[in-house]
């Protein structure tokens, strides 16, 4: 799985943001504001990877364990195909 | 015709029939270098380009690459292609762009929102965006109030004439740029209240977003909260990557050098004295 093309991901002002480019403005309107976690998976998904390779790095990265990594990683997923964006 | 708008030295050429009258006031007489050049011409047809547009908010945006050159078009998007009344051209840096003109528009009706777009963009190259706002200039410091529209943005800013003797700079649009540490307001020229140049730039004292309530507030504005409620009041360029990166690093300078309020507030006295207390 993989984002969808046509938005980037910034931190401004320690926020980390996902806007919309062209016409993606239409079907998202405004901004996702992300907590770290969340963007480092944003990241992660901007190139193709499954679900293994999320936990992975997320363990890697945060130094979580592995269920609340799956947790974490179950829940971000779910928002990102309720908003349509993998 | 050689003017300073937003700190930003351009050169606009134009027929002699045009009429480039808005700009008079912003008129300079400045030995820096020209930072941008504008051709507006006449044309008695103007084919779209053949790329497919980007169309955001009814302005069609195309990109077009011959040999490693960019160029940038935009005209409004539900004009005939085959035959516009009017075309921007925008070279790949933001250095030089023709503004043509079919010869049967009335110039001052289509130069607005064409030189609205055309800034809205340009600024972002100079460290800056321009934003949804009543502009004010109290004591040499500059204030913005954004908020939704309908917001009370103009009632404040009249509020702030009336009670505190505040210039009025811009009442719909503000430019802010940050530059070397210290972040700028300036005022529109197409649509300054007070158009003097001298008395449309000041040092951005703070960004207030303006919320209708029943009893006055105020609060400082975390970073985090910042981005949030500020986006929505800015003019973004969905168009391309490349220009909204450019537009985010901007929003993050300003965001990061001046300090944010939230108002709620009635359109009375007592919440111009109680946002003057902030600002002293």
């Amino acid at each position: 799985m993989k984002i969808k093309d046509g938005y980037i991901i910034r931190n401004i002002a320690d926020n980390w943001i996902v806007v919309p480019l062209g016409e993606k403005v239409v079907e998202f309107n405004g901004l996702l504001s992300l907590n770290e976690t969340a963007a480092f998976l944003w990241r992660q998904l901007e190139n193709e990877c499954d679900e293994d390779d999320l936990c992975s790095a997320l363990m890697s990265e945060f130094e979580v364990d592995e269920l609340t990594a799956k947790k974490d990683i179950d829940e971000f997923l779910q928002t990102l195909k309720d908003k349509k964006l993998i | 015709m050689r003017v300073n708008i937003f700190d930003i030295q351009m050169k606009l050429n134009a027929d002699a029939s045009k009429n480039l009258e808005t700009f008079l006031p912003f008129l300079s007489s400045s030995g820096l270098p020209v930072d941008f050049e504008l051709d507006i011409q006449n044309c008695n047809h103007i084919d779209a380009p053949k790329e497919k547009p980007v169309v955001v908010e009814n302005i069609a945006w195309a990109t077009v690459k011959e040999n490693d050159a960019k160029r940038y078009y935009s005209f409004v998007a539900d004009e005939n292609p085959d035959r516009l009344d009017s075309l921007l051209e925008i070279d790949e840096n933001w250095k030089k762009a023709t503004l043509k003109i079919s010869d049967t528009i009335f110039l001052d009706h289509q130069i607005v929102p064409l030189m609205d777009l055309l800034f809205r963009n340009l600024i972002l190259y100079h460290d800056g965006i321009l934003v949804k706002s009543s502009s004010i200039k109290w004591k040499e410091h500059g204030i913005v109030f954004t908020a939704c529209p309908d917001g009370g943005k103009s009632t404040q800013a009249n509020l702030w004439k009336k009670h505190k003797n505040a210039l009025i700079v811009n009442d719909e649009m503000s430019a802010i740029k940050h530059q070397n540490d210290n972040v700028w307001m300036y005022g529109t020229p197409w649509r300054s209240i007070e158009s003097n140049p001298e008395e449309n730039k000041a040092r951005l004292k703070a960004v207030v977003i303006l919320e209708k309530a029943e009893k006055n507030h105020i609060r400082k504005l975390e970073r985090p909260e910042i981005i949030k409620r500020f986006y929505p009041r800015c003019f973004l360029p969905y168009f391309d990557q490349l220009h909204m990166e450019k537009a985010l690093e901007n929003l993050h300078n300003i965001i990061t050098n001046v300090p944010f309020y939230v108002m709620q507030c009635k359109p009375e006295k007592e919440a111009v004295d109680m946002l003057a207390q902030w600002l002293v």
